[in-house]
């Protein structure tokens, strides 16, 4: 081979935009390759998925305790996740790659990890969703969007496209998406990551290890029917395109690198000058036509962005930034087009939310022990079981990082450094000092940074090595898997107790709205709940939990008994009160005691009951005075 | 007709565009309450505008041309109701017209298009950075 010289190659696989392709093509190929020893690892998914399925029916979410989901998953769950475990690492760690057997293999990760809630529960979870399906709702009916209202209504791209892809479907409501939509955004995730893992590598296997990896990390839980769930995939998307089509092929040493300061210190100018002139892959070659098609494919995606998410702009925006400055990319003139949607869009379309938050948001700017204290200090609370997921999570998040930084060390000493992994693992934590984001910024963060996070995290384990790997990879795979099989599931579902909910608890929100007058107060002592999935705007909702906690109850009747409001109704549920027994003190908040306390109001009475909610009705308020 | 020169491969795509295009038209328009409405609508919004305007740039592409035709179906899905919802002419009638024309008319042309560029090479070979790690014989010897 004529490149077969002193410098070792490496081969890229990347995306070919002319060549062609056939599902029939694919097929032989894969028969073709077929190997005896993939007999086992087929028999293992087989058995394995049978299992799961089977140990399905065994899982009673309403014996859930605070570890969530993990205490009540059957041994026989276990067997399938470990057997699942087994069958990959076989799989990934074969003489050959059968990227066909993997991919099988990771569809039915995604169906495990994500697709459980679908089935184990009988409606859908997580109170937002039902509240975006609400904003849909609300558009559907009123044929525009009202900023005033809140910020949905000023970042409305989702609700938008939602409510047209209702429409057409012929569906009275959004909520028949939320039950599947974490699987199916889960599902999507896996092309962009792909395309990202095989721009970085040319190993198939550490680019499928390294999607395993990010599936088995990411707890975040930010995949239910959200606009962050869809802007998480165009974030992916616009990253893989740039690291696929756009790469920069020429690297310009700045001035700085060869000033005379650093002159002084060669061992940090060396490094310097190795971060810049690594990774030289040329772009793949493409038309000028097809370029220009992308960058305004690129375009409007990110305009999709600014209307529908106010953070994953700025994490597309950093990201591209930073590729930018450390020219792994080419396109310069994008991050200014890119900014100028963004200012354009927060100045005119979301004046309305932002005139009152202005100051507020520029005052927290900067402010990073705030934003740790909202991030950190305030979550490490509640119940001994919320507490153990709480630290099992910051462990799981600290972890990935770190093995992210270990797997760039080992590929540096290796000489097979990816700059541009490690600037998009960074790229996102300049977020933490714009604002506290509700006290998930963190959370966000980690979300940002997993996939190449989780690339990197894999090539701590399964580095570039020569070819068939040895049987320790297989093992170090399978133990990897296991290991971090059995965390994920208190990472992700730790809070599913609070999380999910019952038909009966939805049918107290119908009845609520079946019977509340337009313009009734709707209080709950917290807001994970079912509602507001219909008529979002004809009610106002209040939430008692702050005047709960002080103990508050002069302001808790003044609340309920506000006379500006018709109505007003009192909806107590399961999940609620295991809301509240899973962050608070026992016995700081009991509903038991507050009915009581309630009840002994001549003008409050119970109205509706069922074994999962209550609900009460004030009637005849006065102001207390 | 020639049909020497017909290659069926070329016309799957196509194909498979306008039945997507013409069956949620029918769905909707004819209002069908089937069970399979909803599904035929997920397919066409998430994916046919997207691959309409991919293939007719010439990307033939695999597992990155499935990823690129949802992401560019859906970017398009929101931007033609955001104009229709901002314009104050909310209509899901028009969004679907909108879209069924972003899939039939490149759709229409594609096949008789050449292709924008010739064969590209199957793997890009780049030049592995320096400091690789020295063999471990290498190392001892010295």
């Amino acid at each position: 081979m004529a490149q077969a010289s002193a410098e070792p190659l490496r081969l890229r696989r990347l995306p070919q935009p002319g060549a062609s392709f056939h599902a029939l093509e694919l097929v032989k190929t894969w028969i073709k390759k077929w190997q005896p020893s993939q007999v086992l690892p087929i028999i293992l998914i087989i058995i394995g998925s049978a299992v799961w399925l089977s140990s399905l029916s065994q899982v009673k979410v309403e014996q859930m305790n605070d570890l969530g989901l993990v205490s009540v998953i059957p041994p026989t769950g276990w067997i399938a996740l470990a057997l699942l475990a087994v069958s990959f690492s076989l799989v990934l760690t074969a003489q050959k790659v059968n990227s066909v057997l993997i991919f099988f293999h990771m569809a039915i990760l995604v169906f495990m990890l994500y697709g459980i809630t679908a089935i184990v529960e009988t409606v859908p979870r997580f109170g937002p969703s039902w509240r975006h399906a609400g904003v849909i709702d609300y558009i559907l009916r009123n044929e525009n969007v009202n900023p005033r209202i809140d910020a949905y209504f000023n970042w409305p791209g989702f609700f938008i496209m939602g409510g047209l892809i209702t429409q057409i479907a012929g569906l009275d409501s959004a909520v028949y998406f939320l039950k599947w939509s974490p699987f199916f955004f889960q599902l999507l995730y896996m092309g962009p990551l792909w395309m990202i893992n095989n721009s970085l590598t040319s190993s198939r296997r550490l680019v499928w290890f390294g999607i395993w990896v990010f599936y088995l990390v990411n707890w975040v839980g930010q995949d239910y029917f959200s606009p962050q769930a869809m802007n998480f995939f165009y974030f992916l998307v616009i990253l893989a395109i740039l690291l696929c089509w756009f790469r920069s092929s020429e690297v310009t040493i700045p001035r700085l690198v060869n000033g005379k300061l650093l002159q002084k210190i060669p061992k940090i100018q060396g490094v310097i000058t190795r971060v810049f002139t690594s990774e030289k892959a040329p772009p793949v070659p493409t038309s000028l036509t097809q370029k220009t098609f992308f960058l305004l494919m690129m375009v409007m995606i990110y305009f999709v962005s600014v209307t529908s998410h106010q953070l994953t702009q700025f994490a597309i925006l950093f990201s591209v930034l930073l590729l930018l400055i450390f020219q792994r990319i080419t396109p310069k003139a994008l991050p200014i087009i890119m900014l100028v949607l963004s200012g354009m869009w927060i100045a005119y379309m979301a004046s309305a939310f932002m005139a009152g938050r202005l100051k507020g948001m520029l005052e927290a700017f900067g402010q990073l022990e705030t934003a740790l204290d909202a991030n950190l200090v305030n979550r490490m609370n509640g119940s001994p079981g919320h507490m153990v997921v709480t630290q099992l999570r910051l462990g799981l998040t600290l972890g990935v990082w770190l093995a992210a930084m270990l797997g760039f060390i080992r590929q540096w000493i290796r000489g097979t450094l990816e700059t541009s992994a490690a600037l998009l693992v960074a790229a996102p934590f300049p977020l933490l000092i714009m604002q506290t984001y509700g006290g998930e910024m963190l959370m966000r963060i980690y979300m940002f940074s997993l996939p190449l996070a989780a690339f990197l995290a894999a090539a701590l384990i399964f580095p570039i090595i020569k070819e068939p790997p040895s049987w320790r990879y297989t093992v170090a795979v399978g133990l990897a898997s296991a290991v971090l099989l059995g965390v994920f599931w208190f990472g992700r579902y730790g809070n599913e107790r609070m999380e999910y909910f019952t038909p009966a608890e939805v049918d107290a929100v119908e009845f609520i709205y079946q019977h509340a007058e337009p313009g009734s107060l709707i209080a709950t002592v917290t807001t994970n709940l079912p509602y507001k999935y219909i008529n979002y705007e004809k009610y106002k909702y209040v939430k008692l939990e702050k005047e709960l906690v002080l103990g508050d109850m002069v302001s808790l009747f003044t609340t309920l008994k506000n006379p500006k409001y018709d109505h007003a109704y009192l909806l107590l549920t399961r999940a609620q009160e295991a809301y509240v027994e899973m962050y608070y003190d026992p016995g700081l908040i009991d509903f038991e005691k507050l009915e009581n306390q309630l009840l002994l109001d001549p003008q409050i009475k119970v109205i509706y009951t069922n074994p999962d909610a209550k609900i009460l009705e004030i009637t005849n308020r006065e102001a207390i005075p | 007709m020639n049909w020497k020169g017909w290659n069926w491969k070329r016309w799957v795509w196509p194909g498979v565009l306008i039945l997507s295009t013409l069956a949620v038209s029918l769905a909707a328009f004819q209002n069908w309450q089937s069970p399979l409405r909803p599904l035929i609508t997920l397919w066409f919004m998430a994916v046919c505008p997207g691959m309409a305007l991919l293939r007719v740039f010439g990307f033939r592409l695999a597992a990155a041309g499935w990823t690129l035709a949802i992401a560019f179906s859906l970017a398009i899905d929101t931007t033609v109701g955001i104009a229709l919802l901002y314009s104050g002419r909310w209509s899901w009638q028009a969004g679907l017209v909108i879209l069924a024309a972003i899939t039939i008319i490149p759709t229409l042309f594609e096949p008789f298009l050449k292709r924008i560029e010739g064969p590209q090479p199957l793997i890009v070979v780049t030049k592995v950075p320096a400091h690789p790690r020295k063999p471990r014989s290498a190392a001892k010897s010295e």
